[in-house]
């Protein structure tokens, strides 16, 4: 800073000219009491500073623009719809055809009846969903996790978003449509199918952290089959379908899904292993 | 900035000549003419530049650089002042708050003596007239470095001028 631009400095400031006067040596003065490093000083600075440098970290620069939970939150909306383009028009068709099948078959049946199907359908979903959805082998999912900056984990919460609010939505539509029809309050359907499609959803994705998505959706799937199929003969599904059951079910579902997804990064490797064995 | 994140040497290079001297005058001053630990906190800033979280893109870069400056030195000022006196006057006389011996002998006499105003003043007016006047931010760039209004900046100078007036002999100020 020059005397003159000192000078102006000193005009936002409500100083009278005395003080002007005195203060401006002193000022002058503590610009000029300063260091300078040498130009080896700086190389050497610059050289540790490199051995800092990430590698090549596109992805992290951009993760670490963001700040804030409305930012993170956008950034999470973003990569959802880019996500949409992934699935193929099968998954958002099937879902949508499995939902009315359910619900036509629901609207046709008897009370114990109804339940079965409404039962069978979630799960149907939650298979439909997780193996196209997630690491499908099909249209590369697992490849397209590996070469893209955002992370696995980020991916699936987006895809989850995606495919559980699609189906969710989806069946929410369909309920509605059929509800006057099944005579149930919504709620009471809603639950029968939603449950369910979070438990086969959640549990399917905890499965494929060891075993290949589409073998572990469809031991979940049969394994619910089984259940229901139980239930039905044993005359125990208006139990099965009640509301604490319900809720249990939903519970279970939700909590697969959280541990599915945290440990997701850790199970990546050996998930990539199993890849590469099934290719060769 | 970015580039930088991205491993950009070449880009690093570009920031560290560009900031190297400006923070390392910043700590010279703030830390009373200690030359080794403003190398130290210099670099300090520089690896947290690489670590941080919290720079935007479109955010005013040197007032956010300054305002990680500004922090490490409040913090590396509250610790030295937590430490207990020494009793070797050896030691105490590397605690002399005043310009270390290299700017002593670099500098001229008002040069010292201002030195030794600005060193005894509060950290706040310190920190304000050292970002201004010495590192040449403008108000509105102080004001983002430490986070306080203009009008804390304003009124921050105007009592650092007079304090740091009254603490200089009168034969420096042809009074």
């Amino acid at each position: 800073m020059n005397e003159s631009e000192l000078a102006r400095s000193l005009d936002e400031l409500t100083l009278d000219e005395d003080e002007r006067g005195v203060v401006m040596p002193a000022l002058a003065a503590l610009a000029a009491w300063t260091v300078e490093p040498t130009s080896k000083d700086t190389q050497a600075l610059i050289h540790h500073l490199s051995s800092l440098l990430p590698a090549n970290a596109p992805a992290p620069t951009n993760l670490r623009a963001r700040s804030g939970v409305h930012d993170e939150l956008e950034y999470l909306i973003s990569v959802a719809v880019s996500q949409m383009t992934v699935l193929h028009a099968g998954f958002w068709v099937g879902s949508l055809v499995v939902m009315a099948i359910g619900g036509l078959l629901a609207a046709s049946q008897q009370d114990g009846t109804r339940n079965v199907v409404l039962y069978l359908a979630g799960p149907l979903l939650a298979y439909i969903g997780t193996a196209v959805g997630f690491r499908a082998e099909s249209i590369g999912v697992l490849e397209f996790e590996f070469a893209c900056p955002i992370t696995p984990r980020q991916l699936t919460v987006a895809r989850l978003l995606v495919i559980v609010g699609y189906q969710t939505v989806a069946g929410l539509v369909m309920t509605v449509a059929f509800s006057a029809v099944i005579g149930s309050t919504v709620q009471q359907v809603v639950a029968m199918w939603l449950a369910p499609l979070l438990f086969g959803t959640g549990v399917t994705l905890l499965c494929s952290l060891r075993f290949r998505i589409a073998w572990a959706g469809a031991a979940v799937y049969a394994g619910w089959v089984g259940l229901v199929v139980l239930a039905w003969r044993f005359g125990s599904m208006a139990l099965a379908a009640s509301v604490p059951i319900e809720v249990a079910i939903a519970g279970i579902g939700l909590a697969s899904i959280g541990v599915a997804v945290w440990w997701l990064p850790a199970a990546m490797p050996s998930i990539l292993n199993r890849r590469r064995w099934s290719i060769s | 900035m970015g580039a930088v994140g991205q491993g950009d040497r070449a880009s690093l290079e570009v920031l560290v000549s560009r900031y190297h001297s400006q923070l390392l005058g910043f700590f010279f001053r703030m830390l009373a003419g200690d030359r080794a630990t403003a190398e130290d906190l210099t670099q300090e800033t520089f690896v947290r530049l690489l670590r941080q979280t919290t720079y935007s893109p479109g955010r005013p870069f040197r007032p956010w650089l300054f305002a990680v400056a500004a922090n490490l030195a409040r913090d590396h000022l509250r610790q030295a002042s937590r430490r207990p006196a020494p009793d070797d006057p050896a030691l105490a006389a590397l605690e002399d708050p005043g310009p270390g011996p290299e700017a002593r002998a670099v500098t001229g006499a008002v040069i010292d003596d201002v030195a030794r105003a600005v060193a005894g003043m509060p950290e706040e007016y310190r920190v304000t007239l050292i970002l201004r006047y010495g590192n040449d931010l403008s108000l509105e760039e102080v004001a983002a470095a430490l986070e306080i209004p203009l009008g804390t900046v304003k009124s921050r100078l105007s009592v650092g001028l007079r304090r740091l007036r009254d603490a200089l002999p009168a034969e420096r100020l042809g009074r």
